[in-house]
């Protein structure tokens, strides 16, 4: 009886030197084989920590789905826009670098988790401190937050009601939180706004079993509702800023993306409507030699985020290139009718033949 | 001294032009007029000094259609007045019908959180600059300016009429625009809106080197027109008669008397 090895047989992509070495990022192809496809009229929805906007960004380009729960008014511009968190994700949550930060805004947004400090001060403005960066210069006073977070969960739960398709990136396992609630905030206090009180705030780096079990707490929660949702998660590649953890900021690094990656993987593992596509392992591998970072060696170049979409396109088929489609291609979809920009201002001038014949008449024709 | 004036806009130019034709306020000289309905004119283009449709035909045709001129020489003029081209009150009432600064959240009873947004100021007044920015009547201040260092003023459009609080909108255009301007119905939200619009259609139009002239305060009630000003069409509360137009002649001239100094009876 021959005995076969196991490896003998296996696609080239299961081999380092036919899938990695003879391989180059820029053109690896079956780095990444789809679980499930993505409907071109899936409503999609996307948070995470920052990688996550260009992944949302692209799925825009090209057309896809994706759900603005929070438009931007007409007549702001996109990079306006974009300064006050409108278009980055599919509400104006800002970054969500944690589970348990995603955990919290889902729990929130249905009434089962009150925040505690969460309107910070700075100068005589008042910024939601689970979200500041969504209004960089605060705002008049904390009843104004108040009311801002208010109407922000009623379109965040209306987000979560709707969603087919909730692609999610994991950003970092370092968070700080309010010591007696255990409220987790996505920058240190002190940091944009508020101020750092050690006898209040401590700092926390989630473990694996705490982020596991917290997106599937999040999965239950948000499949409660919409038992067919599919989950697409991603690891961000962008290294931390900065560690509180006391270790070499390389090595904290390397820890919290591990772990990320490690939750993400067995998650995709263990459910079948849970994928991991792997942009983390594209862009921060040896694979690409740290060609998709700036000079850095944390911002994750232009061409980087196209080498990752350039994979997840080639299994999920949406269209075409962002370069062949105009801008009015741009598609998203919105939880409400926006008012829209001039064509709605000119509504009232659409009667052009009113206007004509006054014009004939008053000059004489 | 060579004192001639140049009218650029669309329907709203009529009511200056019955006003001029009555000699109400010859003060502004000799006048000439390039018009066209609706917001097309925003697509004139200044090519060789001259303000011209020639490119677009479409527009040309329109234009020939109400007898404007669809090529003027610039350097035959000594000033340049836009009128409307949807710089108006309407850029509020776009921005308004939808998203809502915390001041008017707390004293709006119809406040529905399903249609309409919270914003801080600061995006509530990005935005208002943002559409006043992209009006025709700016656009065609970005084009005068690339071949013409003489002075631009700016006319917006009027605000509506006064009783467009209490007609009973019937067709589905005026449900539409009942829907987009009720919400600022209540006086002091309609003056409190005015006076931001003002402000920042006058910071744009300095920023692209014009002048912006507000409406006249005299033919106003609660920044609404007032009635008596209207064209007495059935339902028509955008466009204003010869009455108005002479009030607004007289702020006008009287403006560019301010700015250019009192040489205007040269003409």
């Amino acid at each position: 009886m021959n005995i076969i090895s196991p490896y003998q047989g296996l696609p080239e992509r299961s081999y380092w030197r036919s899938g990695v070495s003879r391989q180059s990022p820029d053109t690896v192809s079956d780095l990444y084989i789809k679980k499930f496809s993505l409907n071109p009229r899936d409503k999609i929805i996307t948070a995470g920590s920052c990688f996550a906007q260009h992944i949302s960004r692209q799925l825009r380009k090209r057309g896809c789905g994706i759900v603005d729960a929070e438009p931007a008014p007409p007549g702001l511009l996109e990079d306006q826009g974009h300064k006050y968190g409108y278009h980055l994700y599919s509400a104006r949550y800002g970054n969500i670098y944690t589970v348990r930060q995603l955990l919290q805004l889902v729990r929130e947004a249905r009434g089962k988790f009150k925040p505690a400090e969460w309107i910070w001060e700075k100068d005589g403005r008042f910024f939601d401190a689970l979200r500041p960066s969504v209004e960089p210069e605060g705002l008049r006073s904390a009843e104004e937050v108040v009311a801002h977070r208010e109407i922000h969960l009623g379109r965040v739960r209306g987000m979560f009601a709707r969603a087919d398709v909730f692609i999610f990136t994991m950003g970092l396992t370092e968070a700080w939180q309010h010591r007696s609630s255990g409220t987790v905030f996505p920058t240190a206090p002190g940091t944009i706004a508020g101020q750092y009180d050690p006898v209040e705030y401590e700092f926390i780096n989630f473990d694996y079993s705490d982020i596991y079990s917290d997106f599937i707490r999040v999965r239950r929660i948000l499949k409660a509702r919409r038992p067919d949702m599919r989950f697409l998660l991603t690891v961000s590649p962008v290294p931390l800023t900065a560690t509180a953890s006391g270790d070499h900021v390389l090595a904290a690094t390397l820890y919290s993306k591990s772990v990320l990656r490690a939750v993400a993987g067995r998650l995709a593992q263990q459910f079948d409507d849970i994928d991991y596509f792997p942009s983390y392992d594209l862009i921060a591998s040896h694979f690409s030699k740290a060609a998709f970072y700036e000079g850095n060696l944390r911002s994750v170049t232009s061409a980087g985020v196209e080498a990752a979409m350039r994979v997840f396109f080639a299994q999920h088929d949406m269209g075409a290139e962002p370069a062949l489609r105009s801008t009015d291609a741009i598609a998203a979809v919105p939880e409400m009718d926006p008012a829209n920009s001039l064509a709605d201002v000119a509504v009232d001038d659409a009667d052009d033949l009113v206007c004509e014949d006054a014009l004939l008449e008053a000059f004489g024709r | 001294m060579m004192n001639r004036t140049l009218l650029i806009g669309n329907s709203h130019v009529v009511c200056i032009k019955e006003a001029l034709d009555r000699s109400v306020n010859p003060e502004l000289g000799p006048s000439e007029f390039v018009y066209c309905p609706g917001v097309d004119l925003g697509e004139m283009e200044v090519l060789d000094g001259r303000l011209t449709a020639r490119n677009r035909p479409a527009l040309m045709q329109r234009l020939q259609k109400v007898g404007s001129p669809t090529e003027v020489d610039l350097d035959g003029y000594d000033r340049f007045v836009v009128i409307g081209l949807e710089l108006s009150l309407g850029v509020c009432a776009s921005i308004f019908s939808k998203y809502r600064c915390y001041r008017h959240y707390i004293s709006d009873q119809d406040f529905d959180a399903n249609v309409t947004q919270l914003v801080s100021d600061s995006v509530f007044q990005m935005a208002l600059k943002g559409l006043i920015s992209s009006t025709g009547s700016i656009r065609i201040v970005d084009r005068l300016r690339t071949a013409t260092s003489k002075p631009i003023y700016i006319v917006p459009q009027p605000n509506p009429l006064e009783n467009f609080k209490t007609i009973k909108p019937e067709t589905d255009r005026q449900r539409r625009a009942f829907s987009k301007w009720h919400p600022m119905f209540p006086a002091s939200i309609t003056n409190e809106l005015y006076q931001e619009f003002c402000w920042a259609a006058t910071s744009i139009a300095k920023s692209h080197g014009s002048v912006f002239t507000e409406q006249p305060a005299a033919t106003l009630n609660d920044s609404f027109t007032k009635s008596k000003y209207g064209r007495n069409k059935l339902g028509d509360i955008r466009h204003m008669n010869a009455e108005f137009g002479a009030v607004c002649l007289v702020d006008l001239v009287a403006g560019i008397a301010k700015i250019e100094g009192n040489h205007l009876s040269n003409a």
